[in-house]
């Protein structure tokens, strides 16, 4: 089982209006342009943030009710599967040109932070209950997982239109980690049961922990120079490689299917990597008396000496590879409406209609299952500069996500803004996730 | 290069000042987690044969002691309000015993003792409990020491050193702890 992350789906943005940015998501994405180039910085910027099992106003509303009732019940409503995500990313640059007729180049380079941890409710319980209420339930560590990553992405991809049906394209990646920490498929129990020899017999089982870092600690001290990790986004020390490859294939005239996996790629991290084990098992009936010499009954050192031998802690520094988290897009498009033209990069024209329904499917492989995102979504051009597009998501989050997207071309000069969960803007402190996208760029025919 | 984090900055802000129901973080200040933890502490069982010493002499009591370190944690140390001792006695003797557990510093300085325990004789089953209040009891958390001092009931009349019938004794221990974030 692999912890993957960085996952926003960018329901809203894939294959909308032939942004650049959907190359990102598609490198078979058409496009019909000679030249693009985002205004550096600004050409792509999306935020996302997603808590299941619990929002912010589930703890923080000014309702007169005590924080410790409000923090209890929202322990209790947890499940195992409750998480909390945030990703950002950035594009510093993004460009691409046509080679030859057929041929689409894009290039880029863009930052991403992401963080994911499940709510470890077992220990939650723990911290603020204790034992005490719970004789003979287990409390599993396994409910410790997370993954945060920060990194840089140096990207470049073709997409070649093959016929008039069938357009491919596929993008290479260099990943540079600045930053990775995770831990994931932990297990162990901590179990206190009647005893036999004392009132209690408390049992940890069972435990294996492992926690993996890299480019947070050098020479056993945390790095807290931003600048440094900002640097190792560029060709740092701890590179990857992955691959996106997509199609877009128009069934009929009006019928398009696409598909596109994503981030198939790993980073192998080898500097700075610090990495701590704990596993073993133990058994502890508290501490025996000695009113006979003879008995070799335990003390307080015997048994701290025993918990450190049978539970070790022990540190390494190997490198380590983490997985990128591969994303499948697949979506199938019906065009309808009325008929346009609008003028391509070899001065032909290419027939649109101005309105388009569908269905995509969204995919990213978590630590517990699969996160689907099932999207249903309705184009229209408003006119050849202005392109609109609403979603309705169905996801982990919600089943009730509303987006909208508006693109509009002034000149060469190309704007974007893509909004996620549009029923909760009015609360956010209550939503579950929103997200947005949004970015400029010059785009040349 | 830095602008993914101020980018990320105002994000944070947007999301968090744009459009919510009142929210009040300070609430996070008056949070108080209480666990309550439980936890054996230490356990003995004696025979009549350990009340006679070298000589063949039988005593009258026998003392143990040993360190106890449940203070050593400052967590538990510093955020404590009670403890619950909790004992269970089986006496199998045929006399009466009286338990008595003093807390010691390092020092031996006696920090807090117990209401003396008797458990009469053939008693299968004696639980005690002695609540300690750490408001009212505070040199209790400097404890590094248990001294258990077991009495026997002078009945004028000698054990049988071989009588197999046992004294046992099993703790426990509940820290109620009250912590702010």
């Amino acid at each position: 089982m692999v912890l993957q992350t960085l996952a926003q789906n960018k329901q809203i943005l894939y294959n909308f209006a032939e942004l650049p940015q959907t190359l990102l998501l598609n490198p078979a994405s058409e496009v019909n342009y000679k030249f693009h180039v985002g205004v550096p910085l600004l050409s792509g910027i999306s935020s996302d943030f997603g808590s299941k099992g619990v929002v912010l106003s589930d703890i923080f509303a000014n309702d007169n009710r005590s924080i410790n009732d409000k923090i209890a019940e929202a322990i209790r409503n947890l499940s195992y599967r409750d998480f909390t995500k945030i990703n950002t990313q950035i594009e510093i640059l993004n460009a691409g040109f046509r080679l030859k007729d057929d041929y689409y180049l894009s290039f880029g380079f863009y930052q991403e932070l992401d963080a994911i941890g499940y709510y470890p409710k077992d220990a939650l319980d723990f911290i603020s209950e204790g034992n005490a209420p719970h004789v003979n339930r287990a409390f599993s560590v396994a409910g410790v997982r997370y993954k945060a990553d920060f990194l840089g992405v140096l990207h470049t991809g073709i997409s070649k239109k093959v016929d008039d049906k069938l357009t491919i394209g596929g993008r290479f990646k260099i990943y540079s980690s600045a930053l990775n920490v995770e831990s994931n498929n932990n297990t162990g129990l901590f179990t206190t049961t009647g005893g036999i020899n004392n009132i209690y017999t408390h049992y940890l089982t069972d435990v294996n922990l492992k926690f993996k870092t890299s480019g947070l600690i050098e020479n056993n001290e945390y790095i807290t120079d931003v600048n440094y990790y900002l640097k190792n986004t560029i060709f740092g020390s701890n590179l990857g490689l992955g691959i996106d490859v997509g199609v877009t294939y128009r069934i009929t005239p009006q019928l398009e299917f696409s598909g596109s996996i994503l981030d198939l790629g790993f980073i192998n991290h080898k500097k700075n990597t610090k990495n701590t084990s704990i596993t073993g098992n133990f058994v502890f009936e508290g501490v025996a008396l000695e009113f006979d010499n003879d008995n070799n009954f335990e003390n307080w050192d015997e048994i701290d000496q025993r918990f450190q031998d049978e539970i070790p802690v022990t540190d390494d520094f190997e490198s380590y590879i983490s997985w990128r988290p591969t994303k499948l897009n697949l979506a199938l498009k019906y065009n309808f409406g009325e008929y346009r033209s609008k003028i391509c990069y070899d001065n032909t024209y290419k027939n649109f209609y101005t309105d388009a329904i569908g269905l995509q499917l969204y995919n990213v492989f978590r630590p517990l299952s699969s996160q689907l995102a099932l999207t249903g979504f309705y184009e229209k051009a408003i006119t050849n500069k202005i392109h609109t597009k609403l979603t309705y998501t169905i996801d982990d989050f919600s089943y009730t996500n509303v987006g909208a997207g508006l693109s509009v071309q002034l000149g060469n000069v190309n704007f974007y803004g893509l909004v996620d969960n549009l029923l909760e803007y009015g609360d956010l402190s209550s939503a579950n996730s929103a997200s947005f996208q949004l970015g400029f760029n010059l785009i040349l025919n | 290069m830095k602008s993914i984090l101020r980018i990320s900055i105002i994000c944070c802000f947007l999301v968090f000042n744009s459009c919510y129901e009142e929210l009040d973080f300070d609430q996070i200040n008056e949070y108080i987690y209480k666990p309550v933890i439980t936890s054996s502490l230490t356990f003995f069982s004696v025979v009549p044969g350990q009340f006679f010493n070298a000589a063949g002499v039988q005593e009258t009591s026998i003392t143990s002691e040993s360190d106890f370190r449940v203070f050593e944690d400052s967590f538990v140390k510093n955020d404590i309000v009670k403890i619950d001792f909790n004992t269970l006695i089986k006496n199998e003797f045929d006399r009466g015993f009286t338990i008595n557990v003093s807390f010691l510093d390092d020092n031996n300085t006696l920090l807090y003792q117990f209401t003396s325990i008797v458990i009469p004789a053939g008693d299968l089953e004696n639980t005690f409990t002695e609540e300690v209040f750490i408001s009212t009891n505070p040199a209790i958390v400097n404890t590094t020491k248990v001294r258990i001092r077991a009495e026997l009931e002078d009945t004028g009349t000698n054990m049988n050193p071989n009588d197999t019938n046992e004294f046992e004794l099993k703790s426990s221990v509940i820290l109620y702890i009250e912590s702010e974030l």
